[in-house]
């Protein structure tokens, strides 16, 4: 596809106060780097969440993007699970294509 | 006035301010109450000493002596100077924690043991006979254990108790073996200006072993090695307990060492053994103290070093140096441990003191020669102005008074080279600095021994002043000796931990490979 | 990396709650982990939830508890509790069968016992003390490595340890994550019980575990991973085999025996001898939906629907300033501003507001020149801009930062003559004396002592200056902060002359003084921030922006800062040099109005001090400067509810500085952004700080600080009680007790709304932290639209008007 390399794109969406363990988990995995966006909204498992507070980053979510070859996710994708496994949040994990692939190793 | 009003007014207030104190609590006063009538009393006693001590010095006479046989209380320039701080630290630290253990159900508990422990130092300090010493003695060892016990409910406070017991116990058994050759020796109490002649009737052996004996038990109320073990597990007691008992009793050592000279300070032998416990307690405290991260732990260990400084200035034979560091490490320390909490504060000052500059090199050097000429100029006045007697010790000791003056003065030019800073740094050093020449010398009139002294020699000082300097770079953490610094600091860290639990006979079977994964 | 592994430490870690140092001391909720979950169910081994049997059994003897309140705590906890009965012919109802059980079945709370201390938890206090020692004389060698790594190469020179396991130690994987999968083996652990294992041991030292978290996240310089590391290493090492995992609370049921005594004793009472076996069964069957251990949370609930209900009972409806005020005081919502602003409100005219400490403009601050900062915002938001100061004088500033300069050289020299190892000795024995007559002075005239310690080193906050607000965000962001302010706390008319008042306590050797700090300010003082807002909203380019957003500033208003000192009751005003001349008289009226306020507030606090006298206020003040002094003042002790809503409800009630006040308009936040932002911050915070108290008080050995008479710090991280051992969490025991007495009554917090019931439910719905505090029984939420409307109880299934709760009989 267009000289595209294939890669594995993690999503994941998990309250503000639990996402520096996944930034943490991000980075040991060798990720060279993720995108992070804060007071995002929407509803799910455990009802309604509005988004960015004011005067509160700390109670709002956070949705975490990293990038990085398939060959290094799997173990990623296992540790966010195990993470996920006792709080709330989600992970979407898909395949992906970028253009400059040593730009993710 | 007849002397045993004097000397009843100097030595028995603490009696009355802690009868009185179990009185009003048994009675069902409040701990408040309680502590004010106990603080006042105590502070009268502490009036009355100052107001002796005025009398005796603007009117030298024969000290006053209240006697029983051969039995006596007796108000020396010793026993004054030390009555005087005894009391006024205890009134002090009583009027503290009436505010600082407000509302707390053990606060008549310290009053009533402060001025226990208060009563006896005091007894102890003007002992002039040698089983009235004893008592003293012993009862401030027994003082000091049911101040301990102010918060015994607390478990870290009953480990402390029963450390510090047993020391006491081994060390005061010790002490009482001497004690009771002389007596016997003497058939009957001695008056402590004759304990030399009675000491000098035994033999030789036996006098050695008395003379051993006695430092022993010294050595353990100071808190010095092989006894270090009870100091830094009394934290579990109220602030202002630490302050008396780091003001008043750890340096008890000393008073008995130079009460008890006439049987000691002959034996250079002896005096030496003082000299090495002081000089490797100033060395290995010095160490802990580094790494402490608490500012209890510190104060602790502190205390500990400056006690083997003390003890150590007693092998040496300059006993008015002991007594004078004694007194000014006491009012010392009580403020520290007194101000234990400012650490948050401090920092909160700090945060808003300017950034500090680099300076070049050339300003840099002219600190530290200012740094160097000043204290020395300002101690060569002193010396002249004043002429005090020297000694190699007392010469030894005045070049530790000058290196410090000129680490103080060098850092602080070196932190801001400015002509305020050395206006108020050089002010600062040659006031601290004659004040301390003209103190010294009060103190050395006051308390000439009259007994012969057989001192370890000086340039044994080399020996703790070396250690003090390798622990003072090992504490730079040098790539160069990593070992040795690597073993000394985690020595430190882990000197007050107990033992770990026995370890199990190892299995038989093969290590597993080091790098193994759990879930691998 | 063990990516599985560190995100099974991550798990286990995940309901630890991070605790802050104490130089900027944050309340939290210590059990903010079990949130999620019913309140009933946070119970742990050595943690108590409710007080003991014999003190609501005095508060019902006293009429703190009276039989209305336990009926409306039964309503609520267990709604089946209804109808009637026949007892011996005796009719009652179920209620007051259930009432009578309540005050004769005998139930002990658990006690909150002393920690016991391993020799594995003593070995690791001490390392971990040692490595993240803030302010060495001697920095642990290795320590840039890390802390499993620097304890590696140290522990193989470990005197503490065994020849063989030292041994071992060189042998040990250099990496923390492999350590702790290698240790893991070697203790036997299988897979499937790593996480049990994990959990178990960050049960332990729970005040260093705690501060570690938060050191992971704030500094990074130590993680949990490398704390596990060297604990489990060393536990296989040394062959300490797996430690007895805490107990569980075992809620044992009720034997039917235990429940047939119970009944028995219930039906005598009521129906004497001539109840049968058939009436003893009917009131088992009642006693039955209400077990013994659901007593102890019944009462605690009846001890606080007594204080909602006197609460609700006392607000009013005031009329609003029709014509222009002439003072407003806007102050923290902080309890203690309570005091000030009742008694400053005699003056005619004069109209306060209640408004998060911060004012809303969260900054890192520094003063002029200075070397540190602090961040002066909510523990819920990151520091983004720096705020710092422009003398007005630059002469003058230039010759304070020389004296500075001096200063810092004096004390530096002084720490380094005391810290040195062979400088100590001389320098006890030249300044000792010294040092004496400054403890002297300390404690026999504490106050003559600040004022000479004033003299001889003023403070920057002297120095007159301008904040750099300007600098330190664009003009969109000041009025977005403008508008946001005034929206929440809904002013509607400014007066000449409105002054913004931030908080600071004031005391001596007190290592919890950030405690007594303002709390929406991170634990410091809120003068800063004040200063910011007043420079925002005096800003022309601001006030154009504001009109044209609908929110007309008078050219004639004129808005000043002060700080409010909560230990002397004195509001200073700030930045004096930039009060123009007309405005000049209004700040000497408001002057005199807080000195007067001042007067008044220091007699009502010291009734409450210990040790105070209501007839000498200036000793209460001189309590700012004595180090002896343990209760410089109470701080929010007695804090127990929060009111959102116009100022016309409350003005002119006493409510005793147990009050959060945060000021609100529905009129002018249509959207209910305003009442959002307030329901998500300031009550959040607010709610940090209750259960902060309500478990330091009843738990004073685990999750509070114990006396600070042996209190022991650890540089400006924290305490240690004694020697040795876990870094000690919460309050000490002098911001919530006396002797064997409360001071604070622990109650959760009770959180009052005045705004429309659709939008507090819209909020709630949207933001799991308030469903979960608010469905779980953490907090409890009371409302009514407007004053006319009747009062609404927030429960998980809606609105309800439970008159009962709220119509008890009251003393």
């Amino acid at each position: 596809m267009n000289n595209l390399t294939q890669m594995t794109r993690l999503e994941v969406v998990v309250p503000a106060r639990d996402a520096p363990a996944i930034r943490e988990l991000i980075t040991s995995a060798g990720a060279t780097g993720y995108t992070s966006v804060s007071g995002v909204s929407g509803i799910g498992h455990h009802g309604q969440h509005s988004g960015a507070l004011l005067f509160n980053e700390y109670d709002t979510l956070t949705m975490l993007i990293t990038v990085l070859p398939p060959a290094n996710a799997g173990e990623l994708i296992d540790a966010v699970q195990q993470l996920l496994s006792t709080s709330s949040g989600v992970m979407f994990v898909s395949d992906t294509y970028v253009s400059r692939p040593d730009y993710f190793q | 006035m007849p002397d045993w009003l004097v000397v009843g007014g100097v030595t028995v207030t603490p009696w009355i301010a802690g009868l009185s104190a179990a009185l009003l609590g048994w009675a069902g006063a409040s701990g408040d109450r309680v502590a004010r009538v106990a603080a006042t009393v105590t502070g009268v006693g502490f009036v009355v000493s100052v107001a002796v001590a005025i009398a005796s010095v603007a009117a030298p006479h024969q000290s006053e002596q209240v006697a029983f046989g051969s039995t006596a209380v007796h108000l020396d320039a010793l026993a004054m100077i030390l009555s005087m701080l005894v009391l006024g630290l205890s009134a002090l630290i009583q009027v503290f924690a009436i505010r600082y253990l407000r509302g707390d159900l053990r606060q008549v508990w310290f009053v009533v043991a402060a001025n226990l422990l208060t009563g006896f130092t005091v007894l102890m300090v003007c002992a002039g006979s040698v089983a009235l010493f004893a008592v003293a003695w012993i009862g401030v060892g027994v003082a000091l254990v049911v101040l301990l016990a102010t918060y015994r409910p607390l478990s870290q406070a009953r480990d402390g108790i029963r450390r510090t017991g047993t020391r006491f116990l081994i060390a005061d058994t010790a002490f009482l073996v001497p004690v009771a050759v002389l007596l016997v020796t003497a058939g009957g109490d001695i008056p402590l200006d004759q304990l030399g002649a009675v000491a000098a009737t035994l033999p030789l052996p036996l006098q050695l072993t008395c003379a051993a004996l006695l430092v022993v038990s010294a050595l353990a109320r100071s808190s010095q090695i092989p006894f270090q073990g009870w100091l830094p597990f009394t934290l579990a007691a109220p602030t202002p307990v630490s302050a008396l008992m780091h003001a008043g009793v750890v340096n008890a050592g000393a008073i008995l060492l130079i009460r008890f000279a006439p049987a000691i300070a002959q034996h250079q032998a002896v005096m030496i053994g003082v000299f090495m416990a002081g000089a490797v307690t100033l060395v290995y405290a010095s160490a802990v103290r580094l790494v402490r991260p608490d500012v209890k732990g510190r104060l602790v260990f502190s205390t500990m070093a400056q006690m083997g400084f003390m003890i150590m200035a007693c092998g040496l034979g300059v006993f008015a140096a002991a007594i004078f560091h004694l007194v000014a490490h006491s009012l010392f320390k009580s403020t520290l441990f007194l101000g234990a909490g400012m650490g948050v504060r401090q920092h909160a000052v700090d945060r808003d003191l300017p950034p500090r500059q680099i300076y070049s090199p050339f300003a840099l050097a002219a600190a530290v020669t200012l740094s160097v000429l000043v204290p020395l100029a300002a101690l060569a006045a002193a010396e002249w102005a004043f002429s005090p007697p020297v000694s190699a010790a007392s010469t030894a000791l005045l070049v530790f008074v000058a290196v410090t003056a000129s680490v103080a003065l060098g850092t602080a030019l070196s932190t801001n080279f400015s002509p305020r800073t050395f206006l108020t740094g050089t002010a600062s050093t040659v006031v601290l600095i004659v004040g301390y020449v003209a103190l010294l010398q009060l103190f050395t009139a006051a308390l000439e021994p009259e007994t012969t002294i057989n001192a370890a020699p000086a340039w044994l000082l080399a020996v703790p002043t070396v250690g003090l300097i390798a622990v003072q770079l090992l504490s730079r953490n040098p790539h160069r000796l990593a070992h040795l610094r690597d073993r000394v600091y985690t020595t430190a860290v882990t000197t007050t931990l107990p033992r770990p639990p026995a370890l199990p006979r190892p299995k038989a079977a093969p290590r597993p490979p080091v790098t193994t994964g759990v879930l691998s | 990396m063990n990516l599985i592994l560190r995100a099974q430490v991550a798990t286990a870690a995940h309901d630890i709650v991070p605790s802050w140092p104490v130089e900027s001391f944050i309340a939290v909720n210590p059990l903010a982990g079990h949130e999620p979950r019913p309140f009933e169910t946070a119970a742990t081994p050595g943690v108590i939830l409710t007080r003991s049997r014999d003190s609501y059994l005095a508060d019902a003897d006293r009429g703190r508890i009276v039989d209305a309140d336990l009926e409306a705590a039964l309503v609520e906890r267990v709604p089946e509790l209804a109808g009637q009965l026949t007892i011996g012919g005796k009719s009652v109802s179920a209620l007051s069968v259930a009432i009578l059980d309540l005050k004769t079945t005998q139930w002990n709370s658990p006690a909150a016992a002393e920690p016991s201390a391993l020799w594995l938890d003593e070995y690791l206090a001490s390392w971990v003390s040692s490595y993240l020692n803030p302010d060495p004389l001697w920095a642990m060698p290795h320590k840039q490595h890390g802390f499993y790594r620097a304890w590696r190469t140290l522990a193989r020179r470990d005197p503490a340890l065994p020849r063989t396991a030292r041994r071992t130690v060189v042998e040990l994987p250099v990496e923390p994550d492999a350590a702790l999968a290698w240790a893991l083996v070697k203790l036997g652990v299988p897979a499937e019980a790593v996480m049990q294992t994990l959990r178990t041991e960050l049960q332990h030292l729970p005040g260093w575990v705690g501060h570690i978290k938060w050191r992971a996240e704030k500094i990074g310089d130590i993680d949990l991973l490398s704390y596990l590391g060297v604990r489990l290493t060393l536990q296989a090492i040394l062959g300490l085999t797996g430690l007895p995992s805490p107990r569980g609370v075992v809620g044992a049921d009720e034997t039917p025996s235990a429940l047939w005594h119970r009944a028995e004793h219930v039906a005598r009472s009521i129906g004497g001898s001539r109840a049968d076996r058939d009436d003893i069964a009917a009131v088992s069957r009642v006693l039955a939906t209400h077990p013994v251990p659901d007593h102890a949370l019944t009462w605690q609930k009846a001890y606080e629907l007594h204080y909602l209900a006197t609460l609700v009972d006392t607000l009013r409806d005031t009329d609003p300033f029709t014509l222009r005020p002439q003072l407003q005081l806007v102050m923290c919502i902080d309890p203690r501003s309570e005091g000030m602003r009742r008694h400053v409100e005699v003056l005619p005219g004069l109209e306060t507001f209640g408004f998060a400490g911060f004012f809303g403009v969260p900054v890192r601050f520094s003063r002029y020149k200075a070397r540190g900062a602090i961040n002066s915002l909510p523990a819920l938001l990151t520091a983004r801009h720096h705020l710092t100061e422009h003398p007005t004088h630059p002469a003058t500033a230039e010759d304070h930062i020389m004296r500075g300069r001096t200063r810092d050289a004096l004390r530096r020299s002084t720490h380094r003559a005391d810290s040195g190892t062979v400088t100590p000795f001389a320098f006890a024995e030249v300044s000792g004396w010294l040092y004496g007559a400054i403890s002297v002075l300390r404690t026999l005239a504490p106050t003559m002592q600040a004022r000479i310690h004033q003299f001889l080193t003023p403070a920057t906050a002297t120095l007159p200056s301008d904040v750099t607000v300007a600098e330190a965000f664009t003009l969109d962001e000041r009025a977005a902060m403008a508008e946001t302010a005034v929206r929440m706390m809904g002013i509607t008319q400014f007066a000449p002359l409105v002054v913004l008042a931030g908080h600071a306590s004031e005391s001596m050797n007190n290592l919890y003084q950030s405690a007594l700090d303002c709390g929406a300010c991170g634990g410091n003082p809120g003068a800063a921030n004040a200063r910011a807002s007043a420079a925002i909203f005096n800003d022309p380019a601001v006030r154009a922006l504001l009109a044209a957003r609908g929110i007309d500033i008078p050219p004639d208003s004129f808005f000043i800062a002060a700080e409010h000192n909560t230990v002397t009751d004195a509001v200073t005003l700030l930045d004096q040099h930039l009060i123009p001349q007309s405005h000049v008289d209004a700040a000497d009226t408001f002057d005199r109005a807080q000195h007067t306020a001042a007067k008044m507030l220091l007699r009502e606090r010291a009734q409450d001090l210990p040790g105070a006298s209501p007839h000498s206020p200036a000793r209460v003040q001189g309590r700012a400067h004595d180090w002896a002094e343990v209760y410089p003042e109470l701080g929010l002790a007695g804090n127990a509810a929060m009111i959102i809503g116009p100022r016309q409800m409350t003005r002119g009630v006493n409510l005793d500085r147990r009050v959060f006040l945060h000021s609100y308009q529905t009129e002018l936040d249509l959207d209910g952004a305003a009442l959002e932002t307030i329901m998500t911050a300031p009550l959040i915070v607010a709610q940090w700080i209750n259960h902060q108290y309500y478990f330091s008080a009843l738990n004073p050995a685990t999750l509070g600080a114990g006396t600070k008479t042996i209190h022991n710090a650890v540089g400006t991280i924290g305490v240690l009680a004694g020697h040795a051992g876990d870094l000690r969490r919460g309050l000490p025991w002098q911001s919530v007790g006396l002797g064997d007495q409360l001071l604070h009554e622990p109650m959760r917090l009770t959180v009052i709304i005045q705004a429309p019931l659709g939008s507090i439910g819209r909020i709630v719905s949207g933001n799991q932290v308030l469903r979960n505090l608010l469905d779980n029984d953490w907090i409890t939420l009371t409302a009514r639209t407007d004053p006319a409307a009747p009062w609404h109880r927030y429960t998980p299934y809606g609105w309800t008007t439970t008159p009962t709760a709220l119509k008890g009989t009251r003393p």
